[in-house]
């Protein structure tokens, strides 16, 4: 039998790694790799100085997220992407696709340099109910 | 969006002696096109007047003889089809024109020039490396006289030739306009040969791709991962994963297969490992539980043998088997090391054997096996907890 979680514990676990990100984060999108060695940057999308809000019911929504107008680029494909403290701590390592990803783009997953990438929405749940 | 020359809006100047250099555009440019002129003149004057918006790319020459420049523009609305430079004397002057789309809002990245005597050999110099893929390199080359362009190097697409006019020939200079698109981001120094020696420039400039916006969304979830599946009439059946996070399962279930295993590692307290097969030859169901309350459990029906074998280190862990009918030569095995207080090891079978084991390390007296069994035996082995039969 699966445990199940109250939402206050939910919530409490989605603030917890929320708040890691700190002030002056950023999500990054990057080429393929994984937490503890992660793709190469291809576009940096500085968070807002409370990246999310509180959570509810499990869930934290980001607060706006900035444009990067002018991303690296890369001839590749991003393939993951990275919210990160504002030294470069990765707090959460997740995917990036088409479609059916963690986070899904549209615009083609390769990024030019100097394209612009932006973020319509990201939430995160640290727990499920 | 892919760098595009529209060739329909091709055009050429070959002029006799005038102080102006005049394009025109065969329909209105599009808003948001990149507009290039590339043209080159005789004789020791300047360009003294630009038409409205065009900006320089590049320029060479040697002053004297023969001189050369590359202007772009990002067409605006109700862009004029006429564009006109003025040169600060009257000479002799050629060039091509024409139209691309897909081009970046502030275009220009690179670019470069070089002018030569008595060669054959044109080429641009080179522009340093590329700021990004996909860009689009053009090339003026220009020559005394008028010459045959014979071979332009790394398949380059000319856009149009054209020869000044009047005078003696030697008076005049054909100019061509090339260009090619770049996939990779490196220095480019590209060339062209003409039927005798001469006098010459060439000029490149590189132009970006059109930026393109990306729009990502997401729900990034943590925790709370499942992997399930579940098999009819397979050979052989397998859910396997390593799950870290809380509240994690593996489940399977399967119907008439040869084998069907689910295993794991499951790291945090309350995770999962169940399987239920009916009609198989072996089931089983193997895994190290670490944390508190994890279960790991495997159901059969008339199958051969039937295992769930684990080590389960917290509080509260159980592992158990129930299986029925079962052939007479098989074995049923639940046996794990139950570390933590509570654990408990169960099975249960019929018309079959039972082998119910393991090793309770724990400073309290509260772990128990129970086994049930009908018309068979059963063996269990400890070293010191409660032991409950039913047969």
């Amino acid at each position: 039998m699966a445990v199940t979680h109250s939402t206050a514990a939910r919530n409490a676990a989605t603030d917890a790694v929320t708040a890691l990100i700190g002030a002056s984060g950023n999500l990054k999108l990057r080429l393929a790799g994984n937490i503890g060695v992660p793709g190469a940057v291809v576009a940096t999308l500085p968070l807002s100085e409370d990246a999310f809000g509180d959570s509810s019911n499990g869930t934290a929504t980001a607060n706006a997220i900035s444009s990067d107008t002018n991303a690296t680029g890369n001839a590749s494909p991003v393939a993951n992407a990275t919210l990160e403290a504002s030294g470069g701590t990765v707090v959460i390592h997740c995917a990036v696709g088409a479609s059916g990803s963690d986070i899904n783009m549209t615009g083609g997953l390769t990024i030019a340099a100097g394209d612009t990438v932006e973020v319509s929405s990201l939430t995160y749940t640290a727990l499920t109910a | 969006m892919a760098i595009t020359e529209l060739t329909a809006q091709r055009n050429t100047v070959g002029a006799g002696q005038l102080t102006t250099v005049t394009f025109n555009y065969p329909n209105t440019p599009t808003p948001g096109n990149l507009l290039v002129a590339g043209f080159a003149w005789r004789g020791d004057v300047t360009i003294t007047g630009v038409p409205s918006g065009w900006n320089l790319a590049a320029s060479t020459g040697n002053g004297t003889n023969i001189d050369g420049a590359i202007y772009y523009k990002i067409a605006g609305s109700s862009e004029p089809t006429t564009a006109q430079w003025t040169l600060s004397g009257s000479q002799k002057a050629s060039g091509v024109a024409s139209e691309w789309s897909g081009i970046h809002a502030t275009p220009l990245d690179k670019s470069n020039g070089l002018n030569g005597v008595a060669g054959t050999v044109l080429n641009t110099g080179a522009t340093g490396t590329l700021s990004q893929a996909n860009e689009l390199v053009i090339n003026l080359f220009s020559s005394r006289d008028t010459v045959n362009f014979s071979a332009f190097g790394n398949s380059q697409i000319v856009s149009g030739t054209a020869q000044s006019t009047g005078g003696t020939t030697a008076s005049r200079n054909t100019s061509v306009l090339a260009s090619l698109v770049v996939s990779a981001t490196t220095s480019v120094d590209y060339g062209a040969q003409i039927d005798s020696a001469q006098t010459w420039v060439a000029a490149v400039a590189t132009f970006k791709q059109a930026a393109v916006t990306h729009t990502a969304s997401g729900s990034l979830s943590g925790q709370g991962s499942n992997l399930s599946s579940s098999a009819v009439l397979n050979v052989t059946h397998e859910v396997s994963s390593a799950l870290s996070g809380q509240g994690s399962d593996i489940n399977g279930s399967a119907r008439r297969f040869r084998h069907f295993d689910a295993f794991g590692n499951l790291v945090a307290s309350g995770s999962n490992i169940s399987g239920e097969a009916i009609r198989y030859r072996s089931h089983d169901s193997n895994a190290e539980l670490i944390g508190q309350g994890s279960e790991l459990t495997g159901s059969a029906i008339r199958y051969r043998s039937h295992h769930a074998d684990g080590e389960l280190v917290g509080q509260g862990a159980q592992l158990s088997g129930d299986a029925d009918r079962s052939d007479s030569i098989a074995v049923h095995t639940a046996a794990g090391d139950l570390l933590g207080q509570g654990s408990l090891i169960t099975g249960r079978t019929r018309n079959g054997e039972i082998v119910a084991s393991g090793i309770i390390n724990a400073t309290y007296q509260t772990h128990s096996i129970n086994a049930s069994l009908d018309r068979q035996e059963i063996s269990a082995t400890y070293e010191t907890h409660t032991i409950q039969t039913t047969l």
